[in-house]
């Protein structure tokens, strides 16, 4: 089922192409890496969705509701954390989570909610200290209870904007592992935009790839790693004259370095192998090598693929 | 929609500026009585009056009550504009709400907060005050209809500046530019009035040579001063809240809302506020749902 689906989506600030003509499906259970650089359209696409920004054309379906009215009550099964937590900054944490539920019209006691919900998020020390206000908080805290205030509506859909923004390494690895559990044992749909892509690589089940406001391309994590070049890379004791021999037997996928020999994609070995041991060549180390998220996200935007 | 107003209502009475204003236009709205009740008239048969009269409270109310509109203005601005500033709005839209249904809620609750100042300045002195002071007397040939019509009138006016304001603060999406633009109207509308009038007549009658006699020209000005009064008296006088029923004193002799001298002036004045107060609401509800938000 598509939790959501955009259609030639466009946005225009004035003269700015913010999105052109978007195609992004995002189906139930994905974990889905939205990822550009700052300005690709990112935010925009997050802004229109949750229905912040108004689009210049083409429209999009949230779960299957197409008309405006129905799209807007839609929203009530999607959960967003849009640039930065939107928080009442003179409220304590527990006051905006009793605001929250009061707008999402929450079965009382709701103290029992809030407490729940800290837990998911570790902040329940905020239970304790329950005077210190949202302005007082350190960005990764605020982070945090952005998403404490999302998933109290028990979302089918999370969508959230560079989630890691303000976090240490710590915090980076609980927020990977929240999502991971909610996806899994909620079975809850997510929606991550990043720059991080280290990160994004370790959490996202699909990808979609953003610059200059257009979609360029879509591809599962399995699709990627099919698609990721790769290679055999061996350290060897010398490497001099090697190049030429190599060419000379007729091989061509290759880079030789001073103490390196990297074969690439995903061709036999042997004849390198062979002609390494009829040099009395020593190898020191053979290792596999493949292309990261980051390099493929390069040659994206590079028009290399 | 329901839910939202409680949300609002939550976050209101959770505003250190809303406990902070509310105390002052209470402690404006007292002190506004007992000035009323210091001042002594001349009543319309004669006689001097040392208690508190309906006109006296209206009086008094010229000198205090622009103040108590601005800080309802303020409020309304600030409480509005930090929900657009800190982004909390988005958390409407996410929970279903459309902007237009926000925006309706937002002018709402400014209605609400104006009619709350009305009770802080107005009736709550008027009850408490009298009790523990001396009693309250509307003798000056003014019935408490007649009284509370007038202050109701009074108020629908402020209604609209504030919903102005509201519309502002909605438009202005910081904090900041919201409480400025509140100040610059509240306080500096009539002179900007003043200003845009003159900057008008001089762009407009400059060329005298452009007239072929000088009735043309008088006619012209004449005009241009007509729609600059009309603006005036009827529009920016709402800014100044109460001030706007100094108009309602006959020869400032007493006050009577249903005099026919007033008749004109009330319903020239209740007609294009209505309007006002329709496109401020409709329109701009409409132009909300289309727009971006932060």
């Amino acid at each position: 089922m598509d939790i959501l689906k955009t259609n030639d989506l466009s946005k225009t600030y004035r003269k700015t192409k913010a999105l052109e003509h978007v195609n992004l499906t995002i189906q139930k259970g994905d974990i889905y890496g939205f990822i550009g650089k700052n300005g690709a359209g990112k935010t925009t696409l997050i802004r229109t969705i949750t229905g912040v920004a108004e689009p210049t054309s083409g429209s999009f379906s949230l779960f299957g509701e197409t008309d405006p009215l129905k799209v807007i009550r839609a929203r009530k099964r999607i959960a967003a954390v849009v640039e930065s937590p939107a928080l009442h900054m003179n409220l304590s944490a527990y006051e905006n989570l009793k605001l929250q539920c009061i707008l999402l019209n929450k079965e009382k006691p709701h103290h029992t909610i809030i407490s729940n919900v800290l837990k998911k998020v570790e902040l329940e020390s905020l239970l304790v200290e329950r005077k210190k206000k949202a302005k007082n908080f350190s960005l990764g805290m605020r982070q945090r209870l952005g998403i404490a205030m999302a998933l109290i509506s028990d979302p089918e859909f999370l969508i959230l904007d560079e989630p890691n923004n303000g976090l240490d390494p710590e915090g980076i690895r609980d927020m990977r592992e929240l999502l991971l559990k909610l996806n899994k044992e909620e079975g809850l749909t997510i929606l991550v935009s990043s720059h991080i892509l280290t990160e994004l690589a370790k959490l996202a089940t699909r990808y979609g790839f953003i610059d200059h406001g257009k979609l360029l391309k879509e591809i599962s994590a399995s699709e990627l790693n099919q698609a990721s070049r790769q290679a055999t890379v061996l350290t060897l004791s010398k490497t001099r004259g090697l190049q030429s021999k190599l060419s000379e037997k007729g091989l061509k996928d290759f880079d030789v370095t001073e103490t390196t020999l990297r074969i690439i994609g995903t061709q036999p070995t042997n004849p390198y192998m062979t002609l390494i041991a009829q040099e009395n060549i020593e190898v020191l180390s053979i290792n596999k090598e493949a292309d990261d998220l980051e390099a493929f996200f390069m040659s994206m935007i590079e028009g290399g693929r | 929609m329901k839910r939202l107003l409680a949300l609002e209502f939550n976050r209101l009475l959770r505003q250190t500026s809303f406990w902070v204003i509310g105390i002052l236009i209470f402690v404006l709205g007292g002190f506004n009585v007992l000035l009323a009740n210091v001042t002594a008239f001349e009543s319309w048969d004669g006689t001097i009056i040392r208690t508190l009269t309906a006109r006296s409270i209206i009086e008094t109310s010229f000198q205090l009550g622009q103040f108590q509109v601005l800080l309802i203005g303020v409020l309304t601005s600030l409480f509005i504009a930090t929900d657009i500033s800190q982004g909390t709005i988005r958390n409407k839209l996410i929970a279903g709400y459309s902007k237009f249904e926000v925006y309706i809620v937002q002018m709402i609750m400014s209605i609400v907060i104006t009619m709350g100042g009305l009770f802080l300045f107005h009736l709550l002195p008027l009850v408490f005050i009298p009790l523990i002071t001396f009693p309250i007397g509307i003798d000056d040939g003014s019935s408490l209809t007649n009284f509370f019509l007038t202050i109701g009138f009074g108020y629908f006016l402020v209604i609209v500046g504030v919903v102005l304001t509201t519309w502002i603060a909605m438009k202005a999406k910081n904090t900041a530019g919201a409480i400025i633009f509140t100040i610059l109207i509240f306080v500096l509308g009539p002179t900007l009035i003043v200003i845009a009038k003159t900057i008008t007549e001089a762009l407009v009658l400059i060329d005298i040579d452009q007239f072929s006699d000088f009735e043309t020209f008088e006619q012209l000005r004449e005009t241009i001063d007509g729609v600059f009064e009309w603006i005036y008296f009827y529009q920016i006088q709402r800014l100044n809240g109460p001030v706007a029923l100094f108009d309602l004193i006959d020869g400032n002799m007493g006050f009577n809302f249903f005099a026919d001298n007033n008749q004109s002036y009330i319903w020239k004045t209740l007609l294009s506020n209505t309007l006002l107060l329709g496109l401020l609401i409709g329109v701009g509800g409409w132009r909300f749902s289309k727009s971006d938000l932060r």
